[in-house]
């Protein structure tokens, strides 16, 4: 019989030798060496600290902290001051989860301000106290203003240049509407200019007329504020340019198309002359217009104080259109009978045969060609 | 279209023929003569005149019962609700007719429009140049406030400016028209209102950070549905003495200086008044709008706002308000911090 203690003698005197088999080495020693020194992270700068602007605030992988009021954040999102002022972190209501970093403008002023409350703001430009370099300032201009001066100026020419023409047209047109002593006609002139620029604006003679005379008014302001006249001297030119408005708004105004002065007419007379010359204009209708009749339509259309711009257009389209409509019938005939001189062949699509068919409009029919 | 002109060809005997209680601004207005010609499809206009039957039948019901409604707001949403599908009033309403603000169906078509549009840009450009809440709080709209200069003969200008736009200062040298366009005035009552014109981006160097100035202001305006605006009539009005209103600020533009910061903001508020107020002793310079709410008592109701900076017209402009030469500061940011 074995006994245990032969057994256990046996098995001590057998070492394990261990055996390599041809197996993979194990991995894991390549990248792990690469370990680079620490990129010195985290807060530059602590709360309650003065920052200037630039100033970093805090480096980061990601917004661990969200830039706040007066704060930037770069491709890295590192923070940094955008003013001058005393850095806070905080949190704000807004977004729960999220931390913030802000600069105070004001040492014990808190962030996040109220949600209300107007914000602190910094100014900081210096005046300029020398005056020949403010004056070089002043006068500065970007390349773009630079290069827009021609432009301006001609423009600018070119308005003075109209509005004298308008004037000398005015002033020899004048006497024939109101008797006017010479100070008043250049009033009356510089008034009448004005209300032709709001006219063609589409603004009413009446609204014109009142502009015209809240200008003068202010110009009047603008001399006594600069003591050119006393308080008294302005009562009475600003009377006096009230009387001679009433008067010269009685009688004439300016007619916005042909820009030549007329007669005034009230509210009522206007609308009374658009409903005569409508009532003329609708003689012409259904019927074959000839170049006379052409001429005398627009004559009618373009009556001075009638009509506004759109209301002509619109006139202009209904009773001159470029082709009469098919219900002239003295302008229609059968394009299979022959064809008369000048005449046209219109193929069109008739909705109620519901085919196409040619049809042929003589050439009185083409009001554009007249 | 032309087949609203049937009105009379339907029986002619309901609601919508009846103009004896109803305002002629909902008959059909301004009939283009030249509209593009259309073919309706075969056998609609019977289908058209059942349906024109039943409309109306229903809009005699919502009249009937807008009768026995007490409440002002209810009963104006029942008068706009009964002419919402007539056909002419729909014409109106896309011909873009002027449309008679009294009429609850056109005011509330006018409102909704607003607030589908305008008072969307509104509001956006209120927070996004932080108008409020670097002036107001916060503001609510309820009416329509619309801003031009007419004495500008420039065409460009010629329009009712959109907010935040930049403005040139020659543009701004007079005080503007202003618009006020009520809809929950439903009975077309002269209601007092305030307008107060202010600039909160004043640099103030003793600060080194900016103040809000005064640049203009009206109060007790009487306006209603139909007189809506503060225009040239009213201004002259007040110059010749036959006042409306008062006005505690005359108007003075906001004029930049040479690199005053980016822009200034010219904010325009309206507020409608419990009672007539009587204003003094207002610190035009350095204008605390929120303690001036406060002490009058006055709620917000609307608002505009522009933008300025300095442009060659400026020191024009200053001379003719007789003030002084502006300043000019260095076009660089210095970093001083505030004080």
């Amino acid at each position: 019989m074995f006994s245990v203690n032969s057994i256990t003698k046996g098995l001590q005197k057998t070492s394990i030798t261990q055996v390599r088999t041809a197996t993979k080495r194990a991995a894991g020693s390549r990248t792990n060496k690469n370990d680079s020194a620490g990129r010195r992270l985290g807060p530059k700068v602590f709360e309650g600290n003065f920052v200037s602007p630039g100033q970093i605030i805090m480096r980061q992988r990601g917004t661990k902290i969200h830039p706040g009021e007066n704060c930037g954040i770069g491709k890295d999102h590192t923070i940094f001051a955008l003013e001058p002022g005393f850095v806070k972190f905080y949190y704000d209501p807004f977004h729960p989860l999220r931390k913030y970093v802000g600069v105070a403008l004001k040492k014990d002023y808190t962030l996040p301000k109220d949600h209300f409350d107007p914000r602190l703001r910094r100014f900081g430009y210096v005046e300029i106290t020398d005056e020949a370099e403010a004056l070089k300032e002043e006068s500065r201009m970007s390349r773009k203003e630079y290069l827009q001066q021609a432009e301006l100026t001609k423009k600018k020419q070119m308005r003075a240049h109209h509005d004298q023409a308008l004037s000398t047209t005015f002033q020899e047109q004048l006497s024939q509407f109101v008797e006017l002593s010479d100070d008043e006609a250049t009033l009356a002139i510089e008034r009448l200019v004005n209300n032709y620029k709001l006219i063609r604006l589409d603004h009413s003679i009446e609204d014109a007329n009142q502009q015209s005379t809240f200008n003068y008014i202010l110009s009047l302001k603008s001399l006594l504020a600069n003591n050119k006249i006393t308080q008294e001297e302005l009562t009475t030119l600003k009377e006096k340019y009230i009387k001679l408005a009433e008067k010269l708004d009685r009688d004439v105004t300016v007619d916005f198309s042909t820009k030549q002065l007329t007669k005034y007419l009230n509210s009522e007379q206007r609308s009374a002359l658009r409903n005569d010359i409508k009532e003329k204009l609708n003689g012409f209708k259904n019927k074959v217009i000839s170049s006379e009749d052409k001429k005398h339509i627009e004559q009618l259309i373009s009556t001075p104080l009638a009509f506004n711009k759109v209301e002509r257009a619109d006139l202009t389209s209904d009773y001159l259109p470029s082709v009469l409509p098919e219900s002239v019938e003295e302008t229609v005939f059968d394009p299979e009978k022959g064809i008369p001189e000048g005449g046209k062949v219109i193929t069109k699509y008739d909705n109620t045969l519901r085919k196409t068919i040619k049809i042929g409009r003589t050439k009185e029919a083409f009001l554009n060609q007249l | 279209m032309l087949r609203i002109f049937k009105r009379s060809l339907n029986s002619g005997k309901g609601i919508w023929s009846n103009f004896s209680n109803r305002s002629e601004t909902l008959k059909v207005q301004n009939i283009k003569p030249h509209a593009a010609t259309y073919h309706s499809p075969l056998l609609i206009d019977d289908a058209f005149k059942s349906a024109y039957e039943i409309l109306q039948q229903e809009s005699e019901k919502i009249y009937q019962r807008a009768q026995t409604v007490e409440k002002d707001d209810l009963k104006d949403k029942l008068l706009s609700q009964a002419e919402s599908k007539n056909p002419e009033v729909l014409y109106n309403i896309q011909n873009g007719n002027d449309l008679d603000i009294t009429q609850p169906v056109y005011r509330n078509h006018l409102k909704k429009q607003w607030e589908n549009y305008d008072l969307m840009i509104l509001m956006q450009r209120l927070e996004q140049f932080k108008v409020i809440p670097d002036t107001l709080p916060t503001i609510q709209p309820t009416v329509d406030v619309k801003v031009k200069f007419p004495h500008i003969t420039n065409g460009e200008f010629n329009r009712w400016i959109v907010p935040g736009e930049f403005l040139p200062s020659f543009l701004t040298k007079q005080p503007p028209t202003i618009k006020l366009q009520q809809f929950d005035n439903y009975k077309n009552e002269s209601k007092l209102f305030s307008i107060v014109l202010i600039n909160p981006d004043e640099p103030n160097l003793e600060t080194n950070s900016f103040k809000t100035t005064l640049n203009f202001g009206v109060s007790n305006l009487s306006l209603s549905l139909t007189d809506d605006s503060l225009d040239v009539t009213k201004y002259l009005k007040y110059e010749n003495g036959s006042e409306e209103f008062s006005m505690f600020k005359s108007y003075e533009p906001i004029l930049p200086e040479v690199n005053a910061g980016d822009y200034q903001r010219a904010c325009l508020f309206v507020f409608e008044q419990p009672e007539k107020i009587n204003v003094d002793q207002i610190n035009a310079e350095d204008f605390d709008i929120r303690s001036f709410v406060n002490n009058y008592n006055l709620s917000p109701v609307g608002g505009t706002m522009w933008r300025q900076k300095y442009d060659r017209s400026v020191n024009d402009v200053r001379s003719e308000y007789g003030l002084s030469k502006g300043r000019v500061f260095h076009r660089v940011r210095k970093p001083f911090p505030l004080i």
